[in-house]
């Protein structure tokens, strides 16, 4: 569905993603694990082709990147970007709406259908309550909450999701990751994520994609990409924190295996 | 507020149009509503039973209305540029003024009344709207070459030409003192002067303008919410953009050079708008241009009628009636939060 073919990608001048190879499945859950600067973001942002490319194509179902124009694009892939700087409020409603725009003519007025598919979002995100409610007025989790619905909203097969779990208590969390697992799930969406918590990749993704300083370090199933080998060579990590210091890491990793 | 909006509207229509026949019987010469009525069916070649000299007529149609007219398109152009300012620069304290395109203008008027070009037809007049457009081309070919390509880096080259024109224009005024006073005067914003084919070219510039900002209201919209995020809805933000500071900048430089600089409208009409009715691009352009209408006429009204026989720049006006109703409008705002 996604075929990431050899790309390089630079920000300001230093190049950031060196020859990243990999093919991503329809309905596939991935997360993209690896240190900070790894060039996870830029990553996500060649995706959805606000980073531009130094070298290689990204194709998406066989069709090249570069030749989707914005509303095509818009159709194909939802982003939910990690941070929503707001300076005029909108309501939730007003906001989940705009999901919908790819589909409105140019005076873009709402249809029926698009108020059906925004009740349906609003609902299946917990909103409804709060779709009257400013953006300025929504605690972190709701915001980013408002955040995916509108992507939901966009009805595109892939969402890429950047740090969608960042600054949200664990409760939060695990709201956001069932929401999008439902929607894995029921709806074949195929996501991709970046994630820094190692129990939720654990529990939820189907594959994890690890990148260090912008290259493809490992690339596969959950449970075969997130060995004691793999994790400590991305992150650097001594033995020191992997054993010494009662084993945390991999504690976490084999208690969310248990489940 | 979609309830509410709807027969507000077209009621403040009314109100605005009933406004701008009360401030046409006002002025040195007052006119009362019966002689009104009978200069407008006289004028229409209705039969009417009263002499009305031809002085009411000329004063009534080719002073007055004029200028009431050109007040209403100008308060309107203004706050609809505006609007679209601020939606692009995500910038609630953007005016229409900040790119530099108003000093522009002002510098192709005041090169104008240094010629000498004032007494000819649209002498003022095609010299600023020229310069206006000239700055805009110059802002968009800095800020496309420069190796930041953001939309910050627009808006701090228009900023930094916006200072540099305006210490050309004073330098022009130190250096030519017989022409000093008509230079402040005009660049402080009047309505005294214009004519119906001003007037006719002013409505023309709004119409298309306003045509293509609710055009594009949907995109405008979207792109409050960021760039990025508007990118990823499908909106084409560069193209988007330039259209949309075309065709203002072009609004703007008409309206300067017809009338001069006319501060505040840009700024406090998009906000009290915001306050009042939310940041959706439509109903936000819709009620800007119906507000800035309105607070132009009042204050246009108020320059010629405050201090009769003579005449307060307009500008003056709209400041010191503007700024106390945005503060309080602020604090009310967030006391209410």
């Amino acid at each position: 569905m996604i075929d990431i073919q050899h790309i390089s990608a630079a920000y300001q001048g230093k190049t950031v993603l060196h020859d990243v190879n990999f093919t991503v499945e329809k309905a596939d859950f991935l997360a993209i694990m690896g240190r900070n600067g790894s060039g996870k973001s830029t990553l996500l942002r060649t995706l959805t082709a606000l980073q531009p490319l130094t070298s290689g194509n990204i194709l998406i179902d066989k069709r090249n990147l570069k030749d989707y124009n914005n509303l095509d694009l818009a159709k194909k892939i939802a982003y939910v970007p990690q941070r929503l700087d707001v300076v005029f409020d909108f309501s939730v409603r007003e906001m989940v709406m705009m999901g919908r725009n790819p589909y409105q003519n140019r005076w873009g007025f709402a249809s029926d259908k698009d108020c059906e598919i925004v009740d349906n979002v609003l609902e299946i995100t917990h909103l409804t309550n709060l779709q009257n409610r400013f953006l300025g007025q929504l605690s972190g989790g709701e915001l980013r909450r408002s955040m995916i619905a509108l992507a939901i909203a966009q009805q595109t097969p892939i969402i890429l999701l950047d740090e969608p779990l960042a600054n949200l208590d664990v409760i939060h969390q695990f709201e956001i990751m069932d929401i999008l697992t439902e929607l894995n799930h029921n709806q074949k969406v195929t996501i991709i994520m970046i994630l820094h918590e190692f129990p939720f990749a654990i529990q939820y993704a189907q594959k994890v994609l690890l990148l260090k300083e912008g290259n493809l370090l490992s690339y596969g199933r959950t449970d075969e990409v997130l060995d004691y080998k793999n994790i400590k060579d991305c992150f650097s990590l001594d033995d020191n924190y992997l054993y010494q210091k009662d084993g945390c890491l991999m504690k976490i990793r084999n208690l969310a295996l248990r489940k | 507020m979609k309830q509410k909006t709807r027969w507000l509207f077209p009621l403040l229509c009314i109100i605005l149009i009933f406004c701008m026949i009360l401030a046409s019987t006002i002025g040195v010469v007052p006119i009362s509503f019966s002689q009104l009525s009978d200069i407008v069916k006289a004028k229409c070649s209705f039969t009417s039973s009263t002499y009305i000299p031809d002085f009411y007529t000329i004063t009534l149609f080719e002073l007055r209305l004029t200028r009431i007219v050109m007040s209403v398109l100008v308060g309107a152009s203004l706050a609809a540029c505006g609007c679209v300012f601020q939606s692009i620069f995500r910038n609630p304290i953007c005016d229409p003024y900040v790119l530099g395109i108003s000093s522009g203008s002002s510098l192709g008027g005041a090169l104008a009344f240094i010629l000498g070009w004032d007494a000819c037809c649209f002498g003022i007049t095609l010299p600023a709207l020229a310069t206006g457009l000239l700055t805009l081309f110059i802002i968009l070919i800095i800020s496309k070459i420069s190796e930041r390509k953001s939309i910050e880096t627009l808006l701090l080259v228009g900023v930094a030409i916006n200072f540099l024109i305006s210490a050309v224009i004073t330098l022009l005024m130190v250096l030519n003192q017989q022409e000093m006073h008509k230079i402040l005067f005009w660049t402080m914003g009047s309505l005294a002067t214009v004519s119906w084919a001003e007037v006719f070219m002013m409505a023309i510039a709004m119409i298309i303008c306003v045509f293509v900002f609710f055009f594009y209201a949907k995109d405008l919209n979207i792109m409050q919410m960021g760039s990025d995020m508007a990118c990823n809805l499908g909106v084409s933000t560069q193209h988007v953009t330039n259209i949309s500071l075309i065709f203002s900048s072009l609004l703007i430089a008409a309206a300067v050079s017809f009338c001069g600089v006319i501060g505040f409208i840009g700024l406090i009409i998009p906000h009290i708008v915001r306050l009042t009715f939310g940041n959706n691009m439509r109903t936000m352009l819709g009620y800007s241009l119906l507000f800035g209408a309105f607070f132009l006429l009042l204050a246009d009204t108020l320059a010629r009628t405050l201090a009769l026989p003579s005449e307060l720049p307009v500008g003056s006006i709209t400041a010191l009636a503007g700024a106390p109703y945005f503060l309080f409008l602020l604090l009310h705002q967030n006391a209410k939060r």
